[in-house]
């Protein structure tokens, strides 16, 4: 049971002068409970592959699976697997329309044609996930603030109960509290065995929080695997647009200058062997 | 699933050719004499001129002759809609009759042209766009339409409403694919029952459009206002249109056309 992707390739606009090709052969494996980043410079071709994941785009070439589903071209699995794998786009408090957070929130559930004495408990539950337990159910969704927008919006595709949840870009414009509090968010999701994908620019979040990376550049997935490793692969080779983490820079030059400090981007960590080194 | 893919009307494709490079204006009047032509010229015969025409500017402009038919996708519903109506309306010689259907020869030449003249009314009009971007397009039309200013005329102000509409058609479009497939991943069917469910079902990708639409008109607004904009009295420009020889050239060859066309027409007929 797993989340698949086999030298997965697409191009936009396919055979005509605009042709863009937004990934090419693109591998990775998204184990159940597991929270992966996928990370990339602008343009990298991250918005692309979320959408692949959840087969709103298929892929020109190679595979993908979902818990032995297949996303290609005339599936009759694509419904289903749209339903297990859950897409939040970046900014989703800009697809929010219903009267009220009620009504919101049973969109998914109805269109998935859930039970409806099925349709509030599982609302419910959802709702608590985000945090938003508490939210009058008849507001209007427009009414609500910013960060309770987001939350709303992410909840309205919980709502479903999820095996993967895919995030593009969630922390975008938010300020470093607010990405605190949907950081711990998507950790209690993994508890709850959700695994989940998370598209992000910003590499140090990825490295703090996150099981797996995936680096892409261009279309290419360059390193995949875990913190360490893909932090290994990066001191060896720059990736275009994304800077490394300022502590784990500074942990590199003291090697280089002789230091016995750990290649980490653990602030503490570095201190701490970087005060034993010199007494 | 990419809905907006087939979307070319009035999509540029920037490339450097010789058409790329005429005035906007020379393009406009061009456009407009093509247009003219279409019209004034009835005989069939002729037709393949026509399409000679399209080849040969597609080819000096650079762009592949499957992106300039494309241009016409989205009116090809309303072109066989012209053509049926004149094939069974047309009074003449019965060529084949079955109930109340009755086809006739005159029938089949008049839904042949009408079906052709649009097709490719559509078409030189998408060869302005696909050639000229839009910056140029409104520019051109400001200055074409700058004589009228004194009679009331709004020239700056539709020029300015144009560039700001066609600049957003393509957001737009990212937009509505964007939200359609953030509700497609909710599980919101859009493609399936009958019209009125099709068009409920279109709620949630119209309300969020609006919403967007609407805030982003009032960010613009509040930006142009901020930086000074007050209308088109004393604006310079940053790209001042330059009318060369070629220009002329062009133009004339192609009124030229036109007018041997009506003239070969008349003698036709
Ligand atoms: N709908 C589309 N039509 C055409 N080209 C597209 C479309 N969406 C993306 N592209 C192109 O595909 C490439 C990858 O885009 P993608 O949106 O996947 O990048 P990204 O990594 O998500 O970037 P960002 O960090 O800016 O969101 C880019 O070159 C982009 O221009
Ligand atoms: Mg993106």
């Amino acid at each position: 049971m797993s989340l698949i992707l086999r030298n997965v390739s697409h191009s936009y606009h396919k055979g005509t002068p605009l042709e863009t090709a937004a990934l090419r052969g693109v591998s990775l494996d998204v184990e159940p409970g597991q929270w992966v980043a996928v990370v990339g410079h602008t343009g990298s071709g991250k918005s692309t592959l979320a959408q692949h994941l959840n087969a709103l785009l298929l892929p020109d070439a190679g595979e993908i699976t979902v818990d032995g589903l297949k996303a290609a071209k005339g599936s009759k699995d694509l419904r289903e697997i749209r339903r297990r794998v859950g897409l939040v786009f970046q900014y989703p408090e800009q697809q929010l329309f219903a009267e009220s957070v009620d009504e919101e929130m049973a969109f998914g559930p109805r269109n998935w044609g859930l039970p409806p004495d099925q349709i509030g408990p599982a609302v419910d539950q959802a709702l608590a996930l985000v945090d938003l337990a508490d939210l009058p159910r008849d507001r209007s969704p427009f009414a609500l603030s910013g960060g309770q927008k987001r939350r709303l919006a992410i909840a309205s595709v919980l709502s479903v109960r999820p095996s993967y949840l895919v995030l593009d870009e969630p922390t975008a414009g938010l300020d470093s509290r607010g990405r605190r509090g949907l950081m711990t968010l998507i950790d209690g999701l993994r508890r709850e065995g959700i695994a989940v994908v998370q598209v992000t620019h910003d590499l140090e979040l990825a490295l703090a929080y996150c099981d797996r990376i995936c680096v892409l550049e261009r279309g290419r997935a360059l390193f995949w695997g875990t913190p360490q490793v893909v932090v290994e692969q990066l001191l060896d080779r720059p990736v275009q647009g994304l800077s490394l983490p300022e502590v784990l820079a500074f942990a590199r030059d003291l090697r280089e200058k002789g230091f016995n400090v750990p290649l980490s981007w653990d602030p503490y960590e570095v201190a701490h062997a970087l005060a034993k080194e010199v007494g | 699933m990419q809905f907006m893919n087939h979307m070319t009307l009035g999509q540029y494709v920037p490339a450097d050719s010789f058409v790329h490079r005429l005035d906007p204006r020379c393009k406009i009047l061009a456009t407009v004499a093509l247009l003219a032509g279409v019209f004034l010229v009835t005989d069939l015969r002729l037709f393949p001129g026509w399409a000679l025409l399209l080849v040969a500017v597609s080819a000096l402009a650079k762009i592949p002759l499957s992106m300039v038919l494309r241009s016409a996708r989205p009116v090809v519903f309303l072109v066989l809609i012209t053509a049926l109506i004149h094939v069974f309306l047309t009074k003449g010689d019965p060529l084949w009759r079955w109930g109340i259907f009755t086809i006739t020869a005159e029938g089949v030449v008049m839904a042949s042209r009408m079906a052709l003249r649009l097709l490719f009314l559509v078409l030189f009009a998408g060869l302005l766009t696909l050639t000229t971007s839009p910056m140029e397009l409104s520019d051109g039309l400001e200055r074409l339409f700058a004589p009228l200013t004194p009679l009331g005329f709004p020239a700056h102000d539709l020029a300015m409403m144009m560039t700001i509409a066609l600049r957003f058609i393509p957001t737009l479009l990212d937009e509505t694919d964007r939200i359609m497939k953030a509700q497609l991943a909710r599980g919101a069917d859009l493609d399936r029952g009958n019209i009125v469910r099709r068009l409920r079902a279109f709620i949630p990708v119209l309300v969020p459009l609006f919403v967007i639409v609407f805030q982003r008109a009032d960010d613009l607004a509040t930006a142009m206002e901020a930086r000074g904009y007050r209308g088109g009295k004393g604006r310079s420009r940053l790209n001042p249109l330059h009318w060369r020889a070629r220009d002329g050239l062009a133009l004339a060859s192609v009124v030229a056309l036109v007018v041997a066309g009506a003239a070969a027409d008349r003698w036709l007929t």
